[in-house]
């Protein structure tokens, strides 16, 4: 099977959870004997060739322009029969086309591969909420506020410039895309939600977690006399959606007995596309927390199994209600439990009092408690890491790929 | 009334004196400086209008056969009393009035030079204790109207009785047929003399009874109330009988002996036809002959001294705190065919007379009541503190149907109650816009509309529709150049041609377009033409269809002309253009929900009983009711219009998909046969910009017995986003409306388009 897969973003150039999980995918098959696959990954302009919207990074890896932004999601490309777009799939040939994502690339694209490729099957994954949400796809309101449905009375609330007529006819011109799509995946059961509460029949959409390379999971880490298992790791951009400024507070509320046993080590980036306040709140709380809180700045992939060998817990204060975070997966891969807030996404990956544990969103002080009890608890860490669920790899999430191409 | 200045003698030539004057057909007779003219049937000569010898043109008559409209505006507020003040004879004897007494003493004029007004005479009636009541009588027969009211009023002075006055009214046999009476109460207050403070005002509204012909006068001296051996008195003097209306109640002007000739004349039942002529007053025109039936008449007007000063004048306002105000701001020419005046007015209350408006000279015009009174509240600060009377309804606008050239010296005259005139030059100036811009500019000048609501439908009706439709006639018609480019392959034989007009938001072609791709009927049997009504956005539009056609992938035309037609003219064009014979007319703001819809209209257009159009339900993003079918109503806000109303708008469609009728659709979507559309001649382009066209073309087949459906079963989204709001008339855009309101109205009215009220199986 030929399988051509199209990506907001190539990961080379930008490390999101999407991209990453496309990618892996593309790899995925091509390790296969019975199956080829291609990469298509939207790039800058300034990274192809001056007029062409098309460049090969090898044979079975390209770069395609495209601007489509959140408000209108719509191609800069030309998709007739005689466009580059079109010699691309005459090249390719593909069986099926899967769209990871639709921001950046823009929903033509959709239409297009029908008019061009009509016998193949086109399949689109869901990230994020940005066909439901125009505020970054978060769901998350202008005001700040956790937004529960997608209504165009409400949406007028957050973009009081737009109007329920603009909204609507976004709504309208996604869905008639969306319409011709065959099949779409998603990641988790509550971004499955919102996109039926949204107009997408039920069973349009399967279920299939992002793949990860398979390994093997770290024991628990060894303790020193007298030490508990208290290193608590966060890994991710440092913004305002992920909620690091919660983090922070909840960790300095902590008792003094408990800040001495226990340790949070930040790794990631963004620090400094942040407001010059949020940097400045930011670093005078790491100073005057740096007995017990350690900023290590950003980190690589290829890090990540010794980072996680040298931790016991990670924790994540997302503002937002997350899709399937990568995060998650990578703990779980490691056997380390989760901390995290208790709605979307995340609750649903992660099971209260299992394999890690919930606090109340967007809360410090509920974080703080579940940090200082977790603390005095000396049997729970024990408990939940030996609870921790096997991860989907690589291959098995091309297995459930080619059942649903094969569908 | 000026009468100085105009004199009248009239000639009959080819008839001999001794034939009667009522054999004539025709009469014809001099007011002051109003013509009137009544005939039994129009006389041949005055039928394209009154050829006045040494004139070179004709002056319109408008025939009138209201007979009750036509004396009331003749007689209004003057005395038809000839002797009201008994100046007759200088006071010596009671001219014109029959005494009824056993003693020549008994009544009289000018008792004495202590009781009687001082300038002025007065007539008293008196009688001894044991004496007859005397009265006098008035031999002047004044004739009753049928349907005219009369006011009375008198000065009266009392001593020791009673007095009253009797009004008798006469049938044509001259038979007394009924009494009115109304007293005049002895009041030692009023006891007369030489002051106006000794003598009350005796004011009485009467109505003739039916078949009275003239009344007269009768005033009485009753029963002694004390007994004195000085007898009885009573003086009056002022004495005032005339047409009463509610309009000007205060308002009194002396007797003339042409009105009552004139109100001899007009009671007699074999004129049928009215005419009247306000004679030019300034100018060239020193006497006027023309012919009725052959039958010469020939007046003499005398050109006013103080016209020969009038080239002089030169402004346009003036304000004078015993007169009043009055100022014109524009005076805009409309074609060659009418003048429209824009300003303001106050006058104090009985001091004008009338407003003339003149030409170069030969032609004059009663504007008096053509003046539509407009809220101007700017205006009550300040001149209220010289006229504390002044209320908001101070502005005016008036349309004057008249051929102008700007070269022309226009003036008008204000004609005072005194007979003075003031004279003001009309700033006529040709306006630099014409068409649109034009309408738009004169709508401005209309502040406070909103203030006059129950009044705008006679605005229109009088002045601003008139106006607008002739500059709406006069406005070029530019050559139309039609464009257009194909995208996809053309369908060889449509069954359906949709025509989008496009004005502004082209991006809805792409929401469009979104919408139909997955439609088959869309890839093969229909013709979907845009046409691009706004020359801004022809690049933009071509663009945008060029960069999605691959996408969407169905055929479709791009049209264009480089003008903004409106509404009505983009439909036009686009059926002009249509390859189809069913047309679907169609907003570029809805979106199907559902594929198939255009054929399911058909079926509906094909088998539905008379079908001339169908249309779906349309509605909302929130999927409410935006139209389920339209239906007139009489909006209690606004008297004399005729507004659509959306049944359900807003609400849930709950109904059963069950094909209704309706006089009304809205042309957001509708089908019909491109025959009946061409029949009708397409979607009328009279009205401006864009309202009751669709109600219009829906009315218009109602009128070939066509049957209008509205289909539910077809369900599209209508985003309205142009809608008129009514609640709050505040711009020029909401009269603009309102135009088109009253010119749809007077289709209704003139019976080119059926009427929309509903019948009772319409009712909701």
């Amino acid at each position: 099977m030929r399988v051509l897969i199209f990506s907001h973003e190539h990961p080379t150039f930008s490390k999101g959870g999407g991209e990453f999980a496309a990618y892996y995918l593309y790899q995925g098959f091509n390790e296969s004997s019975e199956h080829e696959a291609w990469f298509v990954g939207r790039a800058e302009d300034k990274m192809l060739h001056p007029g062409v919207p098309i460049a090969a990074l090898n044979e079975r890896e390209y770069l395609i322009a495209g601007q489509a932004g959140i408000p209108q999601l719509t191609t800069c490309l030309e998709l007739g029969e005689q466009s580059d777009f079109a010699y691309m799939l005459k090249t390719i040939q593909p069986d099926v086309i899967h769209f990871h994502h639709y921001v950046n690339l823009g929903l033509e694209l959709i239409r297009a591969v029908k008019n061009l490729c009509p016998k193949a099957k086109v399949v689109l994954t869901l990230h994020e909420y940005i066909a439901i949400c125009m505020n970054n796809g978060q769901m998350i309101k202008t005001d700040g506020r956790l937004c529960y449905r997608y209504s165009l009375r409400e949406c007028i609330q957050c973009f009081p410039e737009k109007t329920a007529e603009d909204f609507f006819l976004r709504e309208r011109y996604i869905k008639s895309f969306f319409d011709i799509v065959d099949h779409f995946i998603s990641p988790s059961e509550f971004l499955k939600d919102r996109y039926i509460n949204w107009g997408i029949d039920a069973e349009r959409i399967a279920v299939i977690e992002n793949g990860l390379p398979a390994a093997e999971k770290h024991p628990p880490r060894a303790l020193q006399s007298n030490e508990i298992h208290g290193r608590f790791a966060y890994f991710g951009q440092i913004n305002p959606y992920k909620g690091v400024n919660v983090l922070l507070d909840a960790f300095t509320k902590l008792p003094k007995s408990i800040k001495k046993r226990i340790t949070l080590d930040i790794f990631g980036s963004g620090l400094e596309k942040q407001s010059p306040e949020y940097q400045k709140k930011f670093h005078t709380l790491l100073q005057e927390n740096s007995k017990f809180i350690r900023f290590h700045g950003a980190y690589e992939a290829i890090e990540q199994a010794r980072l996680m060998a040298e931790i016991d817990w990670v924790v994540m204060s997302s503002m937002w209600w997350e899709n399937s975070p990568l995060v998650i997966q990578e703990a779980f891969k490691y056997g380390r439990p989760v901390i995290c807030p208790d709605i979307g996404g995340m609750a649903e990956k992660v099971t209260h009092g299992v394999n890690g544990m919930h606090f109340r969103a967007r809360d410090a002080v509920s974080l703080s408690q579940a940090i200082e009890s977790i603390s005095n608890d000396t049997e729970i860490y024990n408990k939940l890491s030996s609870n921790i669920p096997k991860i989907t790899t690589i291959e098995q999430c091309v297995e459930k790929h080619m059942q649903i191409y094969a569908t | 009334m000026t009468t100085k200045n105009i004199e009248k003698t009239q000639v009959k030539i080819g008839m001999k004196e001794e034939i009667p004057y009522a054999s004539l057909n025709a009469v014809a007779g001099l007011i002051g400086n109003k013509l009137w003219i009544m005939a039994d049937k129009i006389p041949e000569e005055v039928k394209e209008g009154l050829k006045i010898d040494g004139l070179d043109r004709s002056f319109p008559l408008h025939w009138v056969k209201d007979k009750e409209a036509f004396i009331l505006e003749f007689l209004q507020k003057f005395n038809l009393l000839s002797n009201p003040s008994f100046y007759q004879n200088n006071g010596k004897t009671l001219t014109g009035w029959q005494l009824n007494t056993t003693e020549t003493w008994m009544a009289g004029v000018d008792l004495a030079d202590d009781w009687r007004l001082t300038g002025e005479h007065t007539a008293f009636l008196r009688a001894a204790e044991t004496d007859l009541r005397p009265s006098i009588t008035s031999l002047q027969k004044i004739p009753c109207f049928e349907g005219v009211k009369y006011q009375f009023s008198g000065l009266f002075a009392t001593h020791r009785a009673n007095g009253s006055v009797v009004f008798e009214f006469f049938n044509q046999q001259d038979e007394k047929v009924a009494t009115q009476t109304v007293n005049v109460l002895n009041s030692p207050e009023y006891g007369g003399g030489t002051s106006l403070a000794g003598y009350q005002e005796v004011l009485y509204i009467l109505t003739p009874v039916n078949d009275a012909t003239y009344l007269r006068i009768k005033i009485q001296l009753e029963e002694q109330a004390e007994a004195d051996p000085q007898g009885a008195f009573m003086f009056f003097s002022r004495l005032f009988i005339g047409t009463y209306s509610e309009k000007n109640d205060t308002q009194r002007l002396p007797y003339s002996s042409e009105l009552e000739k004139f109100s001899l004349e007009v009671l007699q039942d074999k004129w049928q036809y009215f005419a009247k002529l306000t004679v030019p007053k300034c100018g060239t025109l020193q006497e006027m002959t023309f012919y009725l039936n052959q039958v010469k008449y020939q007046f003499k007007v005398n050109p006013a001294s103080e016209a020969e000063q009038l080239s002089a004048v030169t402004h346009n306002a003036f304000d004078d705190s015993d007169i009043g105000v009055f100022a014109i701001d524009h005076a805009v020419t409309i074609g060659s065919e009418g003048l429209l005046l824009y300003g303001w007015c106050y006058f104090i209350e009985t001091k004008v007379n009338a407003i003339y408006l003149y030409d170069g000279g030969r032609q004059t015009i009663d504007i008096t009541d053509m003046l539509f009174k407009l809220s101007r509240q700017d205006l009550i600060a300040p001149l209220q503190k010289r006229y504390p009377n002044i209320n908001e309804f101070s502005g005016f606008i008036s349309f004057i149907a008249v051929k102008v050239k700007p070269s022309q010296n226009w003036l008008i005259e204000i004609e005072m109650v005194n007979g003075e005139s003031k004279w003001l030059k009309v700033p006529i100036v040709e306006h630099q816009k014409e068409g649109v811009a034009l309408i738009k500019d004169l709508l401005t000048w209309i502040s406070g509309a909103g203030r006059m609501r129950p009044l705008l439908y006679d605005l229109f009706d009088q002045h601003l529709g008139p106006a607008i439709d002739l500059i709406s006639k006069n406005r070029p018609q530019p050559q139309i150049d039609i464009q257009q480019r194909s995208f996809g392959t053309p369908p060889t034989s449509p069954q359906v041609s949709i025509i989008v007009p496009i004005y502004g938001r082209y991006d809805f072609i792409r929401y469009q377009l979104a919408h139909f791709a997955d439609d088959s009927e869309f890839k093969a049997n229909i013709d979907l033409i845009y046409v691009i009504d706004d020359p801004s956005i022809i690049v933009e539009a071509t663009e945008l269809a060029a960069v999605y056609a691959p996408v969407f992938n169905i055929p479709f035309r791009i049209v264009w002309y480089g003008r903004n037609l409106g509404f009505a003219g983009a439909n036009n064009i686009g059926a002009s253009v249509a390859c189809a014979e069913t047309l679907v007319l169609l907003n570029s703001d809805v979106l199907p929900e559902h594929s198939g819809w255009v054929s399911g209209l058909k079926e509906a257009l094909e088998n539905l009983p008379q079908a001339g159009m169908v249309g779906p339900l349309l509605r909302f993003a929130d999927n409410t009711v935006q139209h389920a079918g339209m239906i007139a109503k009489q909006d209690e806000r606004l008297p004399g219009f005729l507004l659509n109303t959306h049944p359900g708008k807003g609400q849930p469609w709950l109904r059963d998909n069950q094909a209704q009728e309706f006089n009304m659709l809205t042309a957001a979507c509708v089908m019909l046969r491109k025959r009946d559309y061409l029949g009708v001649n397409g979607l009328d382009e009279g009205y401006i910009i864009g309202d009751f066209e669709d109600s219009d073309l829906c009315l218009a087949l109602r009128k070939l017995g066509k049957k209008l459906w509205l289909v539910p079963e077809v369900k599209l989204w209508h985003l309205e986003r142009q809608s008129q709001n009514l609640d709050n008339i505040s711009s020029y855009r909401h009269l603009l409306t309102l135009y088109n309101g009253w010119r749809f109205k007077r289709k209704i009215q003139q019976g080119h388009i059926a009427s929309p009220l509903p019948s009772k199986a319409q009712e909701y």
